[in-house]
C-alpha cells in the first residue's frame, strides 16, 4: 500500500476524472442518444438546433444538478457521521431532511405559485424547524449524540410518514409522488440550479471549514472537550450545516436516500480519517453516484424513468457490501 | 501553574458526588488521588480538568476561573487524560498524537515544523515509535494508554490531570509510564492523578488526597497518608504498611477486610 498523501491525491484526480467523464456519458445518454461530437456541438454552437435544446436546456443542467444533489447529501451525511460518531448517520435516517420532505410535499400538493428561490429556502427553513425539533426532544441539558440519533430517527419517521400522507390524499400523479419520495431529478433545470449551488457552495466551504473540530470530535465527548473544543456549539452548527445542504437537495430531488448514509464510508475507506480529505472526496464521490444514478435512471426503462433514488440504493448497496469485504 | 478548586461541588444530574471541596495545587507538584470505587476521584478530576460543570463552587487555573477562560486557551496549559477507548479505531497512532496539537492551532491553519518536533518527541517519550503507523484497533490496551498520553503531552501541558494511568499496564509498563510522569514532574510539570496502587503512589507522589464520600479525608505526604488507620476508614481494609529493607520504599499490603468499615459508596461507579 502506499502512501496516504499520494493515494489521497490519485483518488481525488480520479474521482474528478470520472465525474466529468460520467457527466459527458450522461449528457449524451437520453431518449434521443447523442454522440459526444454531437454534445460538444451542443454545448459550444450557438445555433438553435434540437442538439443544441437536448444538450443545453435539458440534460446539462439536469446532470449539473444531479452533482450538487450528490454533493450536498454526501456531505450532509459525513458532517453527521462526524458529530453523531454514529456510522448510520445520514440526513434522512436522522430525520434531518424530513422537515424538508414535509414543506416539500406540501408545496407539490398545494401547487403554490411561488419562485423555486423561496421553494428552496421554505425547505431549508421545513429542515431546520424539524431540527430544532428534534434537539428538543434530545435536550436533557446538553445534547448527547446517543440522544441525537435516537429523537432524529423517531422523528424521521414521524415526518416522513406525514409527507406520505400528504401525498396520498392528494389528486397527484402516482408517478409525482413516488418520484418525491423515491427521490428524482425529473425534469429539472437551469431554474433549480440556480436557486440550489449558492448553499452547495457555502455550505461546502462553511463545511470544510468545520474539518479541523470534526476531527477532533471524532475522538470523542470528553477527549473533544479536553482539546478545547466546544462540543455543544460545533455539533449544533454542524447540525445546522446539514440540515441546509440537505434542505436544499430535498427541495429539488425530494427524498433521495442512500447517498448520504454509504458515500462517506466510501470516502474514508479511500482517504482515511482526516475530515478535510473526508469532506472533498465525499462531495466528489456523492456527484458522482448520482450523475450515474440519474442516467441509468432515465435510460433504463425506455420510456418511462424510474426514480433516480431507486438506482443509487441499487447501485450503491451493492458497491457498498463489496467494499465491505475488500477493506479490512 | 497553580490549579485551585474553591468550595466545589460536582454532581451528576441529582447525584451530588463531591460536595464543598477545597484543594490547593501548586506548579509542579505530584499529587495522588486515593480512595475506593464510587468516592468520587474520578469525577474530581473530571471537574478539574472542566469536563463537568461545578454545581457550586470554581476551579482557578493560574488564578482564573477555568469555565470563564476559552477552553482551546485552557488545553494550551492543561490536558487531561481520561479516555483510553479506542476513539477513531481506523486512526492511527501517529495521527492520534497530531490531534494533541489541536489547542495550539489557529482556524485552518497548517501543520508547523515545530508541531512535528513535540509530536515526535511525544511518540518518543512514550516508546511508541514501533508502533507509530499501527490502527488504534489493533492496539493493546496498554499501548492505547500509551498512545493517549503521548497526545496529551503533544498539548505541551503545564498541568496534567490522569484518571488512574497504569491501570491495563502490565509491570514494565507500569513503570515506564511512572517513570516518565516521575520525568516530565521532574522538569516542572504538574501532575494530579487518581490511582489505585497505593505501592506506586507511595513511591512516585509527593502528596496524596484521600477521599471519602466526596470530600477530602485526609490530605498530605504518602508517610502520613498511608497510614493502617487511613486505609481502614477510607478503604475498609486491614493493612500492613511498612517499609521494604531492600528499596527503602513505603509498601502497603493489605491483608484483610475490616468489619463495620465496608467502604461507602454514594454512586454507582462511573467509568467512561
Amino acid at each position: 500500500m502506499f502512501d496516504l498523501t499520494a493515494r489521497r491525491a490519485w483518488v481525488l484526480a480520479g474521482a474528478l476524472l470520472v465525474l466529468l467523464a460520467l457527466m459527458a456519458v450522461g449528457v449524451s445518454l437520453g431518449s434521443e442518444r447523442l454522440s459526444l461530437a454531437e454534445v460538444w456541438d451542443g454545448l459550444t454552437n450557438s445555433a438553435h438546433t434540437s442538439d443544441r435544446v437536448i444538450v443545453w436546456d435539458l440534460r446539462l443542467p439536469r446532470v449539473i444538478l444531479a452533482v450538487l444533489v450528490g454533493a450536498n447529501l454526501a456531505v450532509a451525511g459525513a458532517l453527521l457521521q462526524g458529530v453523531t460518531r454514529n456510522p448510520l448517520a445520514d440526513p434522512h435516517l436522522l430525520g434531518i431532511s424530513a422537515g424538508s420532505g414535509v414543506v416539500g410535499a406540501l408545496l407539490l400538493v398545494r401547487g403554490v405559485d411561488i419562485s423555486l428561490e423561496a421553494k428552496v429556502a421554505l425547505s431549508i427553513l421545513g429542515g431546520l424547524a424539524g431540527g430544532a425539533f428534534i434537539y428538543a426532544m434530545a435536550w436533557r441539558g446538553g445534547v448527547s449524540p446517543t440522544r441525537l440519533t435516537l429523537a432524529g430517527v423517531a422523528v424521521s419517521f414521524l415526518l416522513i410518514s406525514m409527507t406520505t400522507a400528504i401525498l396520498a390524499s392528494s389528486r397527484l400523479f402516482a408517478q409525482q409522488s413516488l418520484n418525491f419520495v423515491g427521490g428524482s431529478l425529473f425534469a429539472r433545470g437551469w431554474d433549480d440550479l440556480r436557486a440550489v449551488w449558492p448553499y452547495t457552495v457555502v455550505g461546502l466551504l462553511l463545511a470544510l471549514g468545520a474539518s479541523a473540530s470534526l476531527n477532533i470530535m471524532a475522538l470523542g465527548e470528553d477527549a473533544a472537550a479536553e482539546l478545547g473544543v466546544r462540543t455543544g456549539w460545533v455539533r449544533a452548527i454542524v447540525v445546522v450545516l446539514a440540515v441546509v445542504l440537505s434542505g436544499a437537495a430535498v427541495s429539488v430531488a425530494g427524498l433521495m436516500g442512500f447517498v448520504g448514509l454509504i458515500i462517506p464510508h466510501i470516502a474514508r475507506a479511500l482517504v482515511g480519517q482526516d475530515y478535510r480529505y473526508v469532506l472533498v472526496t465525499s462531495a466528489l464521490l456523492g456527484a458522482i453516484l448520482l450523475v450515474a444514478s440519474d442516467t441509468l435512471a432515465r435510460n433504463i426503462l425506455g420510456e418511462t424513468e424510474l426514480p433516480a433514488g431507486v438506482v443509487t440504493a441499487g447501485i450503491g448497496a451493492p458497491f457498498f457490501l463489496y467494499l465491505l469485504r475488500q477493506v479490512r | 501553574m497553580k490549579l485551585q478548586a474553591k468550595d466545589l461541588g460536582l454532581a451528576y444530574g441529582p447525584l451530588e458526588v463531591i460536595n464543598d471541596l477545597s484543594l490547593d495545587i501548586d506548579a509542579a507538584e505530584m499529587v495522588a488521588v486515593i480512595g475506593p470505587n464510587g468516592c468520587g476521584k474520578s469525577t474530581l478530576l473530571r471537574g478539574l480538568g472542566r469536563l463537568l460543570q461545578p454545581r457550586t463552587g470554581v476551579v482557578l487555573l493560574d488564578n482564573r476561573d477555568i469555565h470563564r477562560t476559552s477552553t482551546k486557551k485552557v488545553a494550551r496549559t492543561l490536558a487531561v487524560l481520561s479516555q483510553t477507548s479506542q476513539g477513531v479505531p481506523d486512526l492511527t497512532v501517529e495521527e492520534l498524537v497530531w490531534r494533541g496539537r489541536y489547542p495550539h492551532k489557529s482556524w485552518l491553519q497548517g501543520a508547523t515544523h515545530r508541531d512535528g518536533e513535540v509530536v515526535e518527541r511525544s511518540i518518543e517519550q512514550c516508546d511508541l515509535h514501533g508502533l507509530r503507523g499501527r490502527r488504534l484497533a489493533e492496539l493493546s490496551g496498554g499501548e492505547l494508554q500509551r498512545a493517549w498520553l503521548a497526545m496529551a503531552l503533544a498539548q505541551e501541558p503545564q498541568v496534567l490531570l490522569l484518571d488512574e494511568p497504569t491501570s491495563f499496564l502490565d509491570y514494565y509498563h507500569q513503570l515506564e509510564v511512572m517513570d516518565l510522569l516521575a520525568d516530565l514532574n521532574g522538569r516542572g510539570l504538574t501532575i494530579v492523578m487518581t490511582m489505585h496502587d497505593l505501592n506506586q503512589v507511595a513511591r512516585y507522589s509527593r502528596r496524596v488526597i484521600a477521599l471519602r464520600d466526596g470530600r477530602i479525608f485526609r490530605d498530605g505526604a504518602p508517610p502520613g497518608v498511608l497510614t493502617p488507620e487511613v486505609l481502614r476508614q477510607v478503604f475498609g481494609v486491614d493493612a500492613y504498611v511498612f517499609t521494604d529493607e531492600a528499596t527503602g520504599q513505603l509498601v502497603c499490603l493489605p491483608y484483610a477486610r475490616s468489619d463495620g468499615h465496608a467502604p461507602q459508596s454514594n454512586h454507582n461507579s462511573r467509568k467512561r
